[in-house]
């Protein structure tokens, strides 16, 4: 065409481009969107039975493998293995996948597996597999190091055995349960356990104390250790092309943003299977993508107005909140003074609005009124009796009733509003947050320095990259740490959250348990070595006790106040109503607009739980066939 | 060109690529930050396992000894280069640092070259037009058009992008390279898909990238319409076509065409913020990955592609410039 | 008595700059006798060049043509069509500019430019056919084609690029050539030479030419007319002869008599008091009154129209007798 018409158009598309950008911006705050929220409207029809699943990491080809621990398989594996155990987080409630049956005797635990399981590959599986997992990770399977041995009794029975001391009932199964067991298929990783055997056979047994007992009790010296770590190292080198398990799902296909998972032909019932599909997205935008409706199930939080949006804009799109085994909180340096001071810290647990803390840091959490007990505060009252969670010391904002306490220290206020302790000095303090926490970690703690600094301690909030700042806070850097606070990462067991505790929440508020032992007292007045106690919680096989020790070293944690539990985080759960039926609460859709309430009793909550395949792995929500293609 | 010159440029080339790589070493390795504690929290929470568990079993994994003396790390390495072995990544031992080069290296370089001509090419048209109408309402719409488009950040651009035409209208695919459905080789329905692919990525690029050529182009003509040549070969009764193509345009093309050779070496790195948003699993993607996990060798084999590439364009720049302007000539 | 192969008519051209407008050639009627040397002299910053540009109908962009025509050959190529005003251009009239402006294009070579030029002008030549009559341009400015052809414009001097230009003019065989001060960036002896191509030229081929130039010693020697211009007008015009031996207005006289040679002695030299006008702000009346000794009252009031003071000789004075009387021209 002339060169003339060629340069008008260049300049009319210049003009276009503009103006579209310009209505794209304004097109999102249009209030009334077009798409209906008549639940009357017919829906669409989900032949193909798919299930298209929407965030998620796995590593983008050629990097993607079957080995799970050579980081090839990333959360593919989810759908793809499984174990003898699952355990559903949140209410810790164990249910059986490959084991079939299960007694305890003394310090042996008999499992009975499944008979009908094979390996996506054809293989039968046995119990051979899950002991090459125990096998190949000796040194890391936490269980190893409360075992004497495991038998393979004969294809199908596992036996554990126990060493002395023996450890509950209750935890036993709790470690059974631990770990991605069917990963490591004994055909294809079978020389590894050959090669750790050997050196096992070589190796002394152990004499020292049994908190550092290291797996099965057997002392390695340092050259068998590092023989270990050279097998480890070339298992996790071990190149295969695609995840090999015993799951119901198998992958199809993948690139660096879809995988396509496919049903396992040899998984018992596999054709019953209400989804018969899995497509795993990886998109940069997740927003514009639940807003559009283009997914079916996303396991993320968004902000309050960004979430209402996508719930309008889909009109199909249902979001469940979930309270996550996590709290958030801020962390004192007890090293330094004035934080010290146990009277200082409850002051300042008393001061803080907890609530405004969580509205602007996350919407949806639930917020506390405990310093911290190294307990999830949503599990207290299961492991607490209710008259001794009646002694624990509540917080409610009050900031008189703090200054009171301030004064009681032995603080005045100076004329400028600033405390001042009894030798007149002032402090000033710094809370230090995790950059890659994106607005959550800023906005938090830089409220949490704005009441600090009303009140009379100016505060300021900084900002630190992720991968310095927790090594900073254990070095003494910083005042304050906003961060993680009472959690565990699964399994909300007291055991599992006191060892955490004291163990990493203490290093970070500067406490050195191996320079000096951390004694706390109860509400009785005892003396209670808060370390050992947690140690000890592993051996109590009587509940009462359990309860009352748990009880006791809570309380203690709470009075020792060595930080402020800001809120309980809560995540989000979408699914998509126009795709799939049977999701939970569903008669509820209307009146809540498809924004759900937290669930409201166990059976709402594990319906809830299992969406999120982070909390019932091994495609546990998709064997249950309860929600359905629509 | 002699052959003399062209041995003196390699030479200092590749002297520029040892001090390249030996900086680059050294720097990662100054780096502070305990990786392995992030990677080991979301390992405890996705596998059911304790936190020292998962540390351990990260710490493993990553293919890195701090021990190790730093110069005997380098020696390695430098053993490594020149065998042509980049080494391995460190988080996932089935990578090796070439075979993602391979991986990301065309995709990137397929959108890059694309991108740069197209703007290059519309950026020269536009810029001779402006230059010459100096007035007129298609100036203005692209002097608008220059200042409000080009200073939005690309990854704005590109969000954009995508919020219209691929989550609202549908038109485009949501991330990726290529389809899941098709077979990478040379067939048909995979060179669709991956054009298809790369269109969103190409007009991020292509929309904000054109204005500053649009500018360079519309000063260089503007000087160049100045000067007496010009102005001596209207005296000779050339039209307007000729005079714009030979005289005006062909002058003023020269400083550009360097520039764009230059350009073309540093969009290698990618960028990863456009490339995150389609998920266009390109050069910057990687970096960014890279940089982010400390893996510090392909970060360092990543960087060196880039310092190559970006060497080689110079190079190629020069060569250009004496062969586009007979009054200069290399020596 | 000749013809005039080019009359202009009334021409007065704007120039706009930023403090204001001004007149750059103001209500001028000039002629270029037909195979004469017509010389068009004054200060810089008088109008010649606009003038001359008039002619060719490429007056500086920044230029306005207020009024005025400008005939050849009975037409106003004012009036002309682009493609036609093309055609008219470089092959009646052509242009010599000052040897200081580069007026080849420097990423073409001699033989480029003249096969462009003549390619355009008659598009169904074929390149090999008028090689000879490029060599033969070349050889009668006494240049070798065999090497000049081939090289790029940087690569010749001053004087052979001059050559080049003389050369070039008469690629189309023109009526007219326009010289715009044609050696007053050389040595005296290159303008020497140059002159004498020039004259040789003009006997051989009989074509009119138009010298503008501010050196009055050239002028005696070559032109057969002469107009002296004076911020923007003109003051005096006429044969050669006539106004060198009755030379009517001041500033003319002024000029001439300035003109050094190796007989003078310092001291009897005077240069013309005064500094030259500020176009913008011209005073009123005569342009030259303000360095005038023989100024009067009368000269503030009336612009001096350009009347017949002699044959063949036209001055702009109102007090043309009583000048010559008191310069001791005339008794």
């Amino acid at each position: 065409m002339k060169k003339r018409t060629f340069i008008r158009l260049l300049a009319m598309t210049m003009a276009a481009i503009m103006t579209a950008f310009t209505m794209a911006g304004c097109y999102n705050n249009v209030q009334d969107t077009v798409v209906s929220t008549d639940y009357d409207a017919p829906p669409e029809v989900n032949t193909e039975r798919v299930k298209r699943i929407a965030g998620g990491y796995w590593p983008a080809p050629p990097g993607f493998g079957g080995n799970l621990s050579g980081s090839q398989v990333g959360d593919v594996g989810y759908y793809v293995y499984e174990s003898m155990f699952l355990v559903i987080v949140g209410t810790d409630k164990i249910i059986p996948r490959l084991a079939d049956e299960w007694t305890h005797e003394g310090n042996i635990t008999t499992v009975k597996l499944v008979e009908n399981r094979t390996w996506s590959d054809g293989t039968k599986f046995t119990a051979k597999d899950l002991y090459t997992y125990y096998m190949i990770n000796i040194q890391d399977a936490a269980i190893n190091r409360h075992l004497e041995a495991i038998n393979v009794k004969d294809d199908y029975t596992l036996e554990f055995v126990w060493a002395e001391p023996v450890i509950s009932d209750t935890q036993k199964m709790l470690f059974l349960a631990e770990g991605w067991q069917a990963s490591t298929p004994y055909h294809l990783f079978g020389e590894f356990v050959d090669d750790v055997e050997a050196i096992m056979a070589e190796a002394e047994p152990y004499t020292g104390d049994r908190d550092n007992r290291p797996a099965f009790g057997l002392s390695f010296t340092q050259e068998q250790r590092t023989a270990l770590k050279e097998i480890y190292n070339n298992f996790k080198n071990v190149d295969l092309e695609m995840p090999v398990g015993t799951g119901p799902y198998m992958v199809d296909k993948v690139t660096n943003v879809q995988c396509d998972l496919v049903v396992n032909p040899y998984f018992p019932g596999a054709e019953d299977l209400e989804f018969q599909k899995l497509e795993m997205h990886q998109v940069a935008d997740y927003n514009s993508l639940l807003s559009s409706g283009g997914t079916d199930s996303f396991i993320g939080t968004l902000p309050y107005d960004m979430s209402r949006n996508i719930l309008d804009a889909s009109g199909t799109m249902v979001m469940y909140p979930l309270l996550e085994q996590k709290s958030i909180g801020v962390i004192f340096n007890t090293r330094k003074a004035p934080l010290s001071d146990v009277r200082v810290r409850k002051a300042l647990n008393e001061v803080m609005q907890r609530s405004k803390v969580r509205e602007i840091a996350n919407y949806w959490a639930v917020d506390n009124d405990v310093a911290t007990t190294g307990l999830i505060p949503s599990t207290m009252e299961k492991y607490i009796d209710a008259d001794v969670l009646a002694q624990f010391d509540r917080y409610t904002g009050d900031s008189e009733k703090a200054a009171q306490m301030m004064e009681e220290a032995g603080w005045t206020r100076n004329s400028d509003g600033i405390w001042e302790d009894a030798d007149g000095n002032t402090y000033s303090f710094v809370i230090a947050a995790n950059a890659g926490w994106g607005a959550q970690g800023i906005a938090g703690a830089t409220e949490v320095a704005r009441q600090l600094t009303e009140f009379g301690f100016p505060t300021e909030a900084r900002a630190v990259e992720a991968t310095v700042v927790v090594g900073n806070m254990k070095e003494g850097l910083y005042d304050m740490l906003y961060d993680y606070l009472d959690l565990t990462w699964n399994i909300s067991d007291p055991y599992k959250a006191f060892s955490a505790y004291y163990g990493d929440v203490t290093e970070k508020a500067g406490i050195d348990l191996d320079e000096e032992p951390l004694i706390l007292k109860d509400y009785d007045g005892h003396e209670i070595n808060m370390e050992e106690a947690a140690k000890s919680l592993l051996y109590i096989n009587d509940e009462e006790e359990y309860r009352d020790l748990v009880g006791r070293m809570a309380w203690a944690t709470n009075d020792n106040a060595i930080g402020i539990n800001l809120y309980q985080n809560v995540m989000a759960i979408w699914e998509n109503s126009a795709t799939s039926k049977g999701l939970p609460m569903e008669d509820l859709f209307e009146e809540y607009d498809r924004m759900m309430p937290l669930p409201r009793n166990d059976e709402e909550y594990e319906d809830v739980a299992v969406l999120n395949r982070a909390y019932a792995p091994f495609a546990e929500v998709f064997i249950r066939n309860k929600v359905k293609p629509k | 060109m002699s052959l003399k010159y062209l041995a003196k440029r390699v030479g200092s080339a590749l002297l520029t690529l040892v001090a390249v790589t030996l900086v680059i070493f050294l720097v990662l390795r100054m780096m502070p930050g305990d990786i392995l504690e992030t990677k080991a929290r979301d390992e405890a929470a996705q596998m059911g396992i304790t936190y020292e568990e998962a540390y351990s079993r990260v710490a493993t994994r990553y293919n890195y000894n701090p021990n190790e003396p730093i110069l005997q790390q380098l020696v390695r390495y430098v053993g490594g280069l020149l065998r042509g072995d980049l080494g391995t990544s460190m988080t996932n031992p089935k990578l090796t640092v070439v075979s993602i080069l391979v991986t990301a290296l065309p995709w990137t370089l397929f959108v890059v070259s694309i991108s740069l001509i197209l703007s290059f090419i519309i950026g020269l048209q536009l810029g001779a037009v402006m230059a010459i109408r100096k007035k007129g309402i298609i100036n203005n719409i692209i002097t608008f058009y220059v200042t409000v488009v080009s200073t939005i950040p690309n990854y704005i651009v590109a969000i954009l992008l995508s919020i219209v035409l691929v989550y609202q209208l549908g038109l485009f695919p949501q991330a990726g390279v290529y389809s899941i459905d098709v077979t990478p080789g040379f067939n048909l329905p995979f060179l669709l898909s991956a054009l298809h692919h790369a269109i969103l990525p190409i007009a991020t690029y292509v929309l904000t990238s054109t204005g500053g050529w649009i500018l360079n182009m519309k000063g260089s003509s503007i000087h160049t319409l100045g000067s007496d040549y010009v102005f001596a070969a209207r005296a000779r009764g050339l039209p307007d076509s000729i005079i714009m193509r030979k005289y005006m345009k062909k002058n003023a093309m020269i400083p550009l065409v360097t520039t764009l050779a230059m350009s073309f070496g540093g969009m290698m790195g990618g960028a990863p913020l456009v490339e995150g948003q389609f998920k266009y699993l390109g050069m910057g993607t990687y970096l960014a990955t890279a940089q982010g996990e400390r893996d510090y060798i392909l970060y360092q084999g990543l960087l060196l592609c880039v310092s190559v590439s970006v060497i080689i364009a110079n190079l190629i720049a020069d060569l250009l410039y004496s062969k586009l302007d007979p009054r200069i000539r290399l020596e | 008595m000749a013809n005039n192969i080019v009359e202009i008519r009334d021409m007065t051209v704007e120039f706009k700059k930023p403090r204001g407008s001004l007149l750059a050639v103001n209500h001028v009627d000039f002629d270029i006798r037909e195979g004469c040397v017509t010389a068009l002299v004054g200060e810089s910053g008088s109008g010649k060049s606009t003038l001359a540009f008039t002619i060719l109908n490429i007056v500086n962009t920044t230029g306005n043509i207020l009024s005025g025509e400008v005939l050849y050959d009975g037409k106003d190529i004012l009036k002309l069509g682009k493609e036609e005003l093309n055609k008219y251009k470089w092959k009646d009239v052509s242009m010599i500019f000052q040897s200081a402006q580069s007026a080849l294009n420097p990423l073409m070579t001699i033989q480029q430019h003249f096969w462009e030029t003549y390619h355009v002008h008659v598009p169904s030549a074929k390149e090999e056919e008028v090689i000879p009559r490029f060599r033969q341009l070349l050889e009668n400015v006494r240049l070798d084609p065999d090497r000049v052809l081939k090289l790029y414009p940087h690569e010749l001097s001053g004087g052979m690029k001059q050559r080049v230009m003389i050369a070039f003019s008469m690629l189309l065989e023109p009526k007219v050539i326009i010289l715009d001060e044609p050696t007053t960036a050389l040595d005296v002896i290159t303008q020497d030479y140059i002159f004498s191509i020039l004259d040789r030229i003009h006997t051989e081929t009989g074509v009119s030419m138009m010298l503008l130039t501010h050196d009055i010693g050239v002028v005696a020697k070559v032109a057969d007319r002469i107009a002296v211009m004076y911020a923007g007008r003109i003051v005096e015009v006429g044969d050669i002869f006539e106004v060198f031996r009755s030379t009517a207005h001041p500033y003319a006289h002024a000029l001439i008599t300035t003109a050094p040679s190796l007989l003078d002695r310092k001291e009897d030299k005077k240069p013309i008091q005064g500094s030259p006008p500020d176009l913008m702000d011209l005073p009123s009346g005569c342009a030259f009154r303000p360095r005038c000794p023989y100024a009067a009252d009368r000269c503030r009031a009336e612009v001096p129209p350009l009347v017949e003071v002699g044959p063949d000789h036209l001055a702009a004075c109102h007090f043309v007798e009583r000048f010559q009387k008191e310069a001791g021209i005339r008794e």
